[in-house]
């Protein structure tokens, strides 16, 4: 044994002293495996090539595979191993990217809170600056402090503060206390407070005032006006919440009783004892005390008003009325109808029951048409044909059209259903409120009621119409069920491109959305700079200089003599414009005019300094002038002959090259006096005309109606005239325009009643 | 004795008193249309007046601040000062000047090389400069005693830093150069360095509304935007060319102005920068420099065609163009904060200051001059379609090399046009698409 590993250390030495010489032999230098001799916590950092010393698991669970038990600690492992690995961090570059993308996307949403305020500045007709926020920022100095400044020290009292400093006054640096309310919040505060006040007291001198008032009269009147507003809210509520109207109902209902309860118009009172004294005499009288009991008549009166039972009702009225209307005396009689008593007392819930019948009966009657027109473009061919031809003969007096009422027509469109429901809901809403006023109209049982009247004929008819109404109401069902779906399907579309659009929206410029529209617009010009070097206008400015020296010199010529002669001036007769305003004034006028002499305007004494007539029939001659087209020559100097100064052309050239004009027609202005008719319009004008339309406006009527309106205080009140001509920036001389600050964002109005410190500073009070 | 008379002078109170507004008997006046038929042609006489002697009085030129010993590179405004102004030139010297009297308070030799970019502090207290030397010095703004000669501060870069922007109200400030950088007053090292591809950035500008935003021009042709807090760069913009100046519209917080290489400015929405919202021509060179108005509507260009524009934000060509005969490029241009001035530096060495609008009237107005001075605004406004009226108050007389500029850029636009109509005829239909202008300029949006 001994010998034996012996051997094997010396074929191990001699082993490995062979390989190493051979590996001499090879150029190449082969790394090493770093091999590690004695256990260590560390790692050699220079031990680049990794190797995991791992466990791994799996092979541990292999080797424990067999044994039941160990099956299950082999699934544990396995979901240890499954545990979750926090992903790789990316790569510098793409997280960069992504800050980068998550940041801007945040400025971008940050920044957006300024569009409002940017939005309305652009659009706003003037800004002022320096910003008023801004502006509040800056320290109001104190004016003891302001002043101190403005005073000059003599030398004395320099060289004294030299040597006796004076104390300086502590800077002491006030720490913003903490108010209950702002500034802003305490103004706002203290106006609404007077404002309370103030309007109590006003209510309070109406209210003494007006129980001074002795007038019945307007006591009355006052008493009306308070029923009518009652109504009015009525009827608001009614549409609104129906269960408010309906308890307001009853309270209307109370005060009604109670005035029927009331001894009021029994003619029990010191007026009607007084009156009935004198009643026996006089007829007058009598009548008067008629119209009160039928007053207090119609009151305690059951207003009947269902629609079935007013015609019936009337007619049995009418009757009696008719026979007795003579007696005077007897009040019972009166009809209150035609009394003017009715008409006086049509105001508060009767007339509001009224209304509302016959506002139903519009409705119905409204629907009817509707219908009865459908009926005339459907061609629900022989059966409708057959089943008007028999109502028509059927219906004189009653109203068989409201059978129709259910009968619809497949083509009907959704309006007209809409309407339908409409007037349904109003019967059921009005059922709701009061089971007395309306009765839901029975579409069955009416036709019936009408076809009683008549005979046998209806009986087919009947059978016929309740064939036709089973069919009809089958396909109506159908139809609305189509109808549904097609309305529903609209809505989707509707909605989804609604969607799209706010998103589109949301792309484009929120500031552009936000934007309002500018009420005055003013035009913009966004062109080039007509730029010109100086050399190049020159010649035109010389040309243009002569002329001004022409001008300037010919006035001169014409002030020489400015002896104006007083016979010479334009009689002018007052001319009366045909409008409608000046007519009335006019008329005065006319009238006045024999008596009044009214002082005559002498233009010439109006213009004195300047010959204003004669300087008029100047230009006109002018013109006149102008106008005369003069011979036409056609000669050439010099041609054939001689030319030169003081040349005349010969006869013989004169007849041939000088031509006489064609004659014009005679000046529209010729013998009409001092005036100046333009027959041709001027070509020069059009230099001065607009030949497209400018920028912000879309038609042409905007702009020549913002070229319409005067700006000028000659023209409009001054008012007017300073809000138009205010410039849209407006600064203050020598004041920093800071910056936009962020006090300009929040800007809300009424902090007071959402701030807690305030309500609670205003509840200690 | 009860006959005696006492003579007493008695005066007319009519001789001694002044007239007052109540003694003026105003007469009614009948506003009736139909009493004034002719109100129509009468007010655009007016505006015909007026527009005239709007360009008789148009006389922008109001002074000059010469003292530089190099061109102008750099101007700053004070922030609560109207008339202090900064200027930093191309030998490294800046000056602090007073408008009032245009005189210079102050002057001394801050960096080797250029001043690349000036800014003021928020409280005005102080100003920064950043020069060509990698450093970036604050200085007092007020000096009393001989130390506030000396910088208070003075931070070295590790790279070339060329512009400078402060925040609004924080005490922080971003240089750009090959990054752009973040940094605290009170620290050596920048807070935040923020890198997005590798070219120098040559301008970069704080939004002074929405604060944390800020933005920069690189010279790879594109424009990046930063959040200096947790995200940092946000998006970049390819022009074609590049884009020499931005400025922040300091009332509408999402729009900002570039002044590009191409002779055009593009006015750009934040969230829109696919195409910019406004493209704004007449320069006939590139446009070095830009700055908006205090109220934001308008925003002044200086060019290197040696002429000043104001553009209107929301239109595409220009109000007005300044020029002088011995202005020389522009290199920098400021709109004072009262609304009022323009301030420009050109590399002739000299500031030249002007009316913002060339027919003001300054100092200060009575009422009825300012009325009816507003009148005559509104009636030209009102007329300023009419062909003789606008013809009027859009003619301005330019150099010479500017018109033949102009016409060499309107021959060459109009080629174009011509090629493309000619493709456009002779391939299939929809090969060749119409662009908008809009669409042209901006190569690629990069998240």
């Amino acid at each position: 044994m001994m010998e034996d590993s012996e051997e094997t250390d010396f074929v191990a030495s001699e082993h490995d002293r062979l390989v190493s010489a051979i590996t001499k032999l090879d150029k190449t230098q082969h790394i090493t495996e770093p091999t590690r001799n004695e256990p260590t916590n560390q790692n050699s950092e220079f031990n680049l090539i990794k190797r995991s010393s791992k466990l791994k698991l799996g092979n541990v669970v292999k080797v424990l595979e067999d044994t039941a038990h160990s099956v299950k600690i082999g699934k544990k492992l396995k979901k240890t191993r499954e545990a979750k690995v926090l992903p790789k961090p990316l790569e510098k570059p793409q997280a960069e990217r992504i800050k980068r993308a998550t940041g801007y996307e945040d400025t971008k949403k940050k920044v957006g809170r300024w569009d409002p305020v940017v939005a309305r500045n652009r659009t706003v007709d003037f800004v002022s600056y320096p910003l008023g926020h801004v502006s509040k920022k800056s320290k109001i100095q104190p004016t003891k402090e302001f002043l101190s400044k403005l005073t000059l020290k003599s030398s004395l009292e320099k060289e004294l503060d030299e040597i006796d400093p004076p104390p300086e006054s502590k800077e002491v640096e006030e720490e913003e206390q903490v108010y209950p309310m702002s500034y802003e919040e305490m103004l706002e505060h203290r106006q609404n407070a007077a404002k309370l006040r103030a309007q109590q007291s006003y209510k309070a001198a109406k209210e003494k005032r007006q129980s001074k008032i002795k007038s019945k009269k307007y006591h009355r009147i006052l008493k009306k006006e308070r029923l009518k507003q009652q109504l009015k809210e009525f009827e608001e509520l009614q549409s609104k919440n129906p269960e408010e109207a309906l308890k307001k109902l009853e309270e209307l209902e109370k005060t009604r009783a109670l005035e029927r309860h009331t001894l009021r118009h029994k003619n029990t009172g010191k007026w009607a004892k007084s009156k009935l004294v004198r009643a026996k005499y006089d007829k007058e009288v009598r009548q008067q005390l008629a119209e009160q009991l039928s007053v207090s008549r119609s009151l305690t009166h059951k207003t009947q008003d269902t629609q079935s039972t007013d015609d019936e009702a009337d007619d049995a009225v009418n009757i009696p009325d008719l026979t007795l209307a003579q007696d005077p005396m007897n009040p019972w009689m009166m009809k209150s109808s035609d009394s003017n008593v009715d008409s006086e007392f049509n105001f508060g819930y009767k007339k509001f029951l009224k209304d509302k019948m016959s506002k139903i009966k519009e409705i119905d009657s409204d629907s009817e048409e509707e219908q009865s027109v459908k009926t005339n473009i459907e061609d629900f061919s022989s059966t409708i044909g057959h089943l008007k031809g028999s109502l028509k003969k059927l219906c004189d007096t009653s109203n068989p059209e409201n059978s129709f009422s259910e009968v619809t027509m497949p083509d009907e469109t959704k309006s007209i259903k809409r309407n339908q429901i409409k007037t349904k809901k109003i019967f059921t809403t009005l059922g709701a409120t009061s089971n007395w006023i309306v009765e839901d109209i029975d579409v069955a049982s009416q036709p019936i009621y009408g076809l009683k009247n008549h005979g046998k004929a209806s009986e087919d008819i009947s059978n016929v119409f309740d064939k036709f109404e089973n069919k009809v109401v089958g396909k109506v069902e159908t139809k609305l069920k189509k109808l549904r779906k097609q309305i529903k399907k609209l809505d989707k579309q509707s909605h989804k491109p609604d969607k799209m659009e706010s998103k589109n929206n949301d792309d484009q410029d929120n500031l552009e959305y936000l934007k309002l529209n500018k009420q005055n617009l003013k035009s913009q010009v966004d062109e080039e700079l007509f730029e010109t070097h100086k050399g190049i206008g020159h010649v035109k400015e010389t040309a243009s200089l002569s002329n001004i020296l022409t001008t300037v010199n010919n006035p001169l010529q014409g002030n020489i003599d400015v002896d104006i002669d007083p016979n010479r001036f334009i009689e002018v007769k007052p001319k009366y414009l045909n409008t409608a305003i000046s007519s009335a004034q006019n008329d005065i006028d006319d009238l006045d005019d024999d008596e009044q002499v009214v002082p005559k305007v002498d233009i010439e004494e109006v213009f004195e300094e300047d010959d204003v007539v004669d300087s008029f029939r100047q230009e006109k001659e002018d013109e006149k002038n102008q106008d005369i087209s003069k011979d036409i020559d056609l000669t050439l100097p010099g041609w054939g002959s001689w030319g030169g100064k003081g040349v005349k052309a010969t006869k013989r050239k004169r007849n041939r090259f000088i031509g006489k004009p064609i004659p014009k027609m005679p000046r529209r202005d010729d013998n009409k006096g001092d005036i100046i008719i333009n027959e041709f319009k001027n070509s020069q004008l059009d230099a001065h005309k607009v030949s497209n339309l400018p920028f912000p406006f879309t038609s042409v009527k905007d702009f020549e109606a913002s070229i319409r309106t005067p700006l000028g205080n000659t023209f409009i009140p001054e008012t007017a005239h300073k809000k138009l001509i205010r410039p849209n920036v407006i600064t203050k001389a020598g004041a920093i325009i800071q910056p936009m600050g962020e006090d300009e964002l929040l800007v809300k109005k009424n902090l007071s009643f959402n701030n807690e410190s305030v309500l609670k500073f205003v509840t200690k009070k | 004795m009860s006959n005696m008379k006492i003579k007493v002078i008695s005066r007319n109170p009519e001789d001694y008193l002044r007239a007052t507004k109540r003694d003026i008997h105003k007469l009614p006046r009948n506003y009736d249309p139909s009493l004034h038929p002719l109100e129509g042609p009468r007010e655009y006489v007016r505006a015909m007046n007026a527009v005239k002697l709007e360009r008789v009085f148009a006389k922008p030129f109001i002074g000059n601040l010469d003292g530089h010993s190099d061109g102008v590179s750099s101007l700053a405004k004070h922030p609560n000062r109207l008339a202090v102004l900064a200027s930093g030139a191309f030998d490294g010297e800046i000056r602090l000047w007073d408008l009032a009297s245009r005189k210079c308070t102050r002057h001394f030799t801050a960096h080797e090389g250029w001043v690349r970019s000036l800014c003021f502090t928020p409280d005005g207290q102080h100003f920064t400069s950043v020069g060509d030397d990698k450093t970036i010095k604050t200085w007092k703004s007020v000096t009393r005693d001989e130390e506030d000669y000396e910088p208070t501060n003075t931070l070295l870069s590790m790279s070339v830093v060329s512009g400078i922007t402060h925040h609004r109200e924080k005490p922080i400030f971003a240089t750009c150069g090959e990054q752009c950088q973040l940094w605290e007053n009170t620290r050596s090292e920048p807070v935040k360095v923020f890198k997005w591809g590798v070219d120098s950035l040559h301008h970069v500008a704080f939004n002074q509304v929405e604060t944390n935003l800020l933005a920069s021009c690189a010279s790879d042709r594109s424009i990046i935007l930063y959040d200096f807090r947790e995200s940092g760069p946000l998006r970049k913009v390819v022009m074609e060319l590049r884009s020499n100046a931005l400025s922040w519209n300091p009332m509408e917080a999402f729009i900002f102005t570039v002044a590009n290489e191409d002779y055009n400015l593009y006015s750009f929405d934040v969230r829109k920068l696919k195409q910019p919202i406004n493209v704004h021509m007449d320069h006939t060179s590139a446009v070095i420099d830009v700055d908006y108005s205090p109220t934001g509507k308008e925003f002044v260009a200086g060019s290197y065609d040696k002429t000043v524009r104001i553009f209107e934000g929301l239109k595409g060509h220009s109000r007005d163009v300044y020029h002088t005969k011995r202005m020389q490029r522009l290199t920098c241009v400021k709109w004072s904060l009262d609304n009022k001035y323009i301030l420009t530096g050109s590399d002739e060495m000299n500031i030249r200051m002007w009316k913002a609008r060339a027919s003001e009237k300054l100092g200060i107005l009575k009422p009825r001059e300012r009325t009816a001075l507003n009148y005559s605004e509104a009636l030209k406004e009102k007329f300023s379609n009419h062909p003789q009226i606008k013809r009027i108050a859009r003619h301005r007389h330019v150099p010479k090399h500017v018109m033949n500029a102009q016409k060499e850029i309107k021959t060459i636009r109009e080629k174009n046009k011509r090629k493309e109509a000619n493709r456009r005829a002779h391939s299939k239909p929809g090969a060749v698409p119409f662009v908008a202008e809009r669409k042209r300029h901006v190569v690629k949006e990069d998240e």
